[in-house]
């Protein structure tokens, strides 16, 4: 590489990387000010595994003093608070369901049950356990095969 | 005419044609060993995929609103959807596994040394790109893990200035960014990995199996490359076998609906690391993988040893064994500690 392009490809880079770091902290900077989305923050923390009380505590406090609580049934939220306080996670969530499904029912519908997750079960029929049969077969079949 | 024969009259029909006796070239013995036929093990993995994928887009609805929603309807309504779900989901994992395992025994043996180290550059594409199949494949769950790995993905191609533009969701405002990353899962990524993996078969034709270690008379060739494909196909219906087996025993599930703004979930175990020294840097340690891969890419270069056998190895064992040691523990790290919010 001649030195020109050297620099000129020195010169892009440092232009490109240069737009990074502004557009960051404006995406940072946003968070959410209304009881609805707080309160689907709060829900999603207490989905995963383990519960993140931490982060459901303190989305369920700013959502007790958002301005905007439409979609949201409030009491229940102080309800899901009183029940995160005795870190009583499985009574937080479904108070948070409550809130937002007395508050949907009167503004509309959104399938609530999506905001649960599908939690994997294991099925003991006749049709698993085929599959499962299915799979030995293919094991073994590949391990004959692998070894001939 | 006996059946032997009418055999060999289609197997002449069908060379004439296809040139099948490419694939006949001789191997040595050692190439049909376990280790030397990961890289093949890996290709059957992708068929599997290849496979899976195609039935699971047929009810896959690329679009934010309803992408969760139809994930529930192919483990719910789709016939066997769950089964499906579960081969391809397993066999991802799997083929990853393996994946490392033959770049693993490619490093230890110095494998990529002269006259392979372009083919070990391709390689080292191939593997960015099944980490990218991966990734994308995790954001199209669309669950809460799904989004925090989209919005990493986003703020990451923020940090690249214009050259993450197209990661961001503003270089196609009317279509939504998680509809680009489908597009990208399902034909650009696949695209690339099949040019790659053509030129990395194609390579390794023309090089030859990498020369064994310690016994170089162990080269003596006895047996094609037919071999060495049927031994890889027995591994990939064991792989199979196994995928299917988790899918029933332990079935994925779906998260649920994913909301924005909050990060309470962990990346999957191979992007562990990477979280890890997110924990230590903030979102600069994103740039753990790009150091990560500039070191692979450059592997060929720093390591100028030619002493044969394992004598040779000791300092690059040595580099290889450190960054496996830092990245193990950088993800036993990351497993072990709380989510950590990197980006709000």
């Amino acid at each position: 590489m001649g030195r020109p392009a050297a620099v000129l490809s020195a010169a892009v880079l440092i232009l490109g990387f240069a737009f990074g770091p502004a557009a960051v902290s404006a995406r940072a900077a946003a968070t959410p000010r209304d009881a609805l989305t707080l309160v689907r923050q709060a829900l999603a923390a207490l989905e995963v595994t383990p519960p993140d009380i931490a982060v459901a505590t303190e989305r369920v406090i700013k959502a007790l003093f958002a301005r905007d609580t439409r979609g949201v049934d409030m009491p229940r939220v102080r309800e899901a608070a009183q029940a995160l306080g005795e870190e009583d996670t499985e009574a937080a969530a479904a108070y948070l369901m409550a809130a937002l499904r007395s508050g949907q029912t009167s503004s509309g519908g959104f399938d609530m049950s999506l905001w649960r997750p599908v939690q994997p079960r294991v099925t003991g029929t006749p049709g698993a356990y085929a599959l499962l049969a299915a799979a030995a077969l293919l094991i073994a079949a590949g391990g004959l095969v692998a070894r001939r | 005419m006996n059946p032997s024969s009418r055999a060999r009259g289609l197997w002449a029909a069908l060379d004439a044609r296809l040139a099948l006796h490419n694939f006949l070239y001789e191997v040595p013995a050692y190439a049909n060993t376990l280790p030397y036929v990961l890289g093949a093990v890996t290709l059957a993995g992708l068929v599997i995929l290849v496979g899976s994928g195609i039935l699971l887009g047929q009810f896959y609805a690329p679009d934010p609103g309803v992408a969760n929603q139809s994930i529930r309807i192919i483990i719910a309504q789709v016939p066997l959807g769950e089964v499906i779900r579960g081969i391809h989901v397993w066999a991802a994992h799997l083929t990853i596994v393996i994946l490392l395992l033959h770049a693993v025994r490619v490093y230890a043996t110095g494998a990529y040394r002269f006259p392979r180290e372009a083919n070990w550059a391709v390689g080292v594409a191939l593997l960015a790109t099944m980490l990218a199949l991966f990734f994308t494949g995790t954001v199209l769950r669309w669950d809460q893990q799904g989004i925090e790995a989209l919005e990493h993905n986003i703020a990451f191609a923020g940090l690249l200035g214009v050259f993450g533009g197209w990661f961001s969701p503003a270089f196609s405002s009317h279509v939504p960014i998680l509809t680009r990353l489908y597009m990208a899962h399902v034909s650009l990524l696949p695209l690339v990995l099949f040019i790659l993996l053509v030129t990395h078969v194609y390579l390794v034709r023309q090089h030859g199996f990498s020369p064994y270690l310690t016994s170089p008379a162990a080269a003596e060739a006895r047996y094609t490359f037919a071999h060495h494909l049927k031994k890889a196909a027995g591994y990939g219906c064991i792989m199979l076998g196994v995928a299917l087996a988790l899918a029933i025993i332990l079935p994925p599930g779906e998260g649920a609906a994913p909301v924005s703004g909050i990060e309470v979930t962990k990346p999957a175990w191979l992007f562990l690391p990477l979280y890890g020294l997110e924990n230590l840097l903030g979102l600069q340690g994103l740039w753990g993988a790009v150091v990560f891969f500039l070191w692979l890419l450059a592997v060929p270069i720093l390591d100028r040893d030619r002493t044969p056998g394992w004598q040779g190895r000791r300092r690059a064992l040595a580099a290889g064994g450190t960054v496996l040691v830092v990245l193990i523990g950088l993800a036993v790290y990351a497993k072990v500690w709380s989510p950590v919010a990197h980006l709000h």
